[in-house]
């Protein structure tokens, strides 16, 4: 990152927290009607207290060799009455020994991924709407990104029912670690647009709905990834794993990189139903629905309970189970009959086969209210265990992951 | 409400028009084959909405949403926690993707 942009970003920050603070309004008028959801557009913070500092450090480690560190800091600033501004920083610091690294005979690696995003919501109160727009950069050796969004968020029948959209693209430049991007270079255009219906449905409970649709144009296999082609009648097909194909008994003619289309269409429904129990109990079920044009389909059903505890403590438990089956390209050995005629597309993204998983995590979150000169302060600390199972993959027929982390947040 | 649900039925076909821009029949009939595979789930998840949606025509006073402003209540609680998930199961599931995620790289993969 050059100096100049290091300076741009440091002023930029500085003129945000000096920027003129509105009295910080109680959170809770804003809560009335929850309408941000996880998607693109709608990610945006909803208008917070005057000034807003947020940061989440996870670890997540599994039994295939692959670790991943992410911090993440936030920072954002209430400017005049109605408009809000952040600036969030993230990162990932992996280090990968996977089958996939395995498979291919190559070595471990490090790689870390830096993260940039500015972010504004505006609320114009005459139309009951807010609008939010963003642009994050993402870079890492081999891959750098850009993704611009705008959205609105509108109220209806008093406060009753919001409906939310938004738009976002994604460029994204696909390199190979090592190669200057003169040598190797393609490019992935995403264009998404997303949609959501939120209705309180009783003083306790509310529902939203929200879809999305997906066009993405351009590279999307792995550069590192290739796959082994076996002559037809050479083998047993169900001898190939990792241990056969490491210690050459069982031996591919070809290996040939990746292919993949290079069109994709995705769409995905996602209906979620809150309820506010009496004795500070909350329960949150979300049902997701998926399909692309790869010919991917998936079901997730997700459970949250939430549980308000004495000395300001939430507890959360959760239940998230995933099934998804395979692209109609998948397969979990390629057979050929020379090495004239290959398959259209072929691929050993174990993410493009049938698996399904189940993770369950535990959260709690500590709230304390008007310490020093902060008007609140969050601190958590989450664990999730993650189970999954690929039905069709013949190099990994299981992994397991922990993903530990705990954030800290503070209003003023 | 018939008014709204039809500007929002426009918005919808206005949207996908501009995002598929310039699409050659192999990409239409791509689009087409997506769209029907969700339609089943569609139809359901219509129907479920409608039953959920029914009682929902009593409006909830602002001074009734005690419980509905209670933090847990919230669709994000945590936005910071909301986008390290979406990371993750972006890289996780291979139906991930609908976010818009801008992560890219196949280290993590």
């Amino acid at each position: 990152m050059g100096v100049k942009l290091r300076a741009t970003l440091c002023t930029f920050l500085l003129l945000t927290l000096a920027a003129p603070l509105a009295r910080a309004e109680p959170l809770e008028e804003h809560r009335d009607l929850r309408r941000k959801d996880g998607d693109s557009a709608e990610s945006q913070v909803a208008a917070p207290a005057g000034t807003r500092v947020a940061s989440k450090l996870a670890l997540y480690t599994d039994d295939d060799g692959l670790t991943v560190i992410t911090p993440i800091i936030s920072v954002t600033q209430r400017i005049f009455d109605a408009t809000s501004l952040s600036v969030e920083y993230d990162a990932d610091v992996l280090s990968a020994a996977t089958v996939d690294v395995r498979t291919a005979a190559t070595d471990k690696f490090d790689e870390v991924r830096h993260g940039l995003a500015v972010s504004g919501i505006h609320r114009v109160r005459s139309w009951e709407t807010d609008l939010n727009g963003s642009v994050s950069l993402s870079r890492e050796a081999d891959y750098a990104s850009a993704t611009f969004s705008a959205g609105f968020a509108s109220d209806f029948l008093e406060k009753n029912v919001t409906l939310g959209g938004g738009y976002s693209y994604v460029v994204n430049l696909v390199g190979r670690a090592k190669t200057p991007f003169d040598s190797f270079l393609d490019i992935l255009n995403i264009h998404a647009v997303s949609l959501s219906y939120t209705q309180l449905v009783s003083k306790r409970s509310y529902f939203q709905l929200s879809s999305s649709l997906i066009a993405a144009f351009g590279y999307q296999a792995s550069v590192y990834r290739y796959v082994p082609l076996f002559l037809d009648g050479q083998f047993d097909p169900a001898s190939v794993n990792e241990s056969t194909l490491g210690t050459g008994e069982v031996r591919p003619l070809l290996r040939p990189a990746e292919r993949v289309p290079r069109d994709r269409y995705r769409g995905a429904l996602v209906l979620r139903y809150n309820h506010a129990f009496p004795f500070g109990f909350t329960l949150v079920p979300a049902y997701r629905v998926y399909a692309d044009s790869w010919g991917v389909t998936s079901h997730t059903a997700d459970v949250m309970l939430y549980q308000h505890l004495p000395l300001g403590l939430v507890l959360r438990l959760r239940n998230r189970f995933y099934y998804q089956s395979g692209a109609s390209f998948y397969q979990r050995v390629y057979v050929i009959d020379s090495s004239d005629v290959l398959p259209e597309n072929y691929t050993t993204d174990r993410e493009l086969g049938t698996f399904w998983y189940d993770l369950v995590g535990l959260k709690l979150s500590l709230e304390l209210p008007g310490l020093a000169w902060f008007e609140k302060v969050v601190i958590d600390v989450k664990g999730d265990l993650q189970y999954t199972s690929y039905t069709d993959f013949a190099y990994l027929p299981e992994r397991t992951a922990i993903v530990v982390g705990g954030g800290l947040l503070f209003e003023l | 409400m018939v008014q709204m649900l039809g500007k929002t039925r426009q918005a919808r076909t206005a949207g996908v028009r501009r995002s598929t821009g310039g699409l050659t029949g192999r990409r239409l009939r791509s689009l087409v084959f997506a769209t029907m595979r969700l339609r089943s789930g569609l139809e359901a998840l219509l129907v479920f909405c409608v039953v959920v949606a029914s009682p929902a025509c009593a409006t909830v006073k602002p001074w009734e949403r005690a419980a509905l402003a209670d933090r847990c209540m919230a669709a994000s609680p945590d936005p910071e926690e909301s986008k390290l998930e979406q990371h993750f199961f972006a890289y996780r599931e291979g139906s991930a993707g609908g976010s818009g995620d801008s992560g890219g790289g196949c280290g993590c993969n």
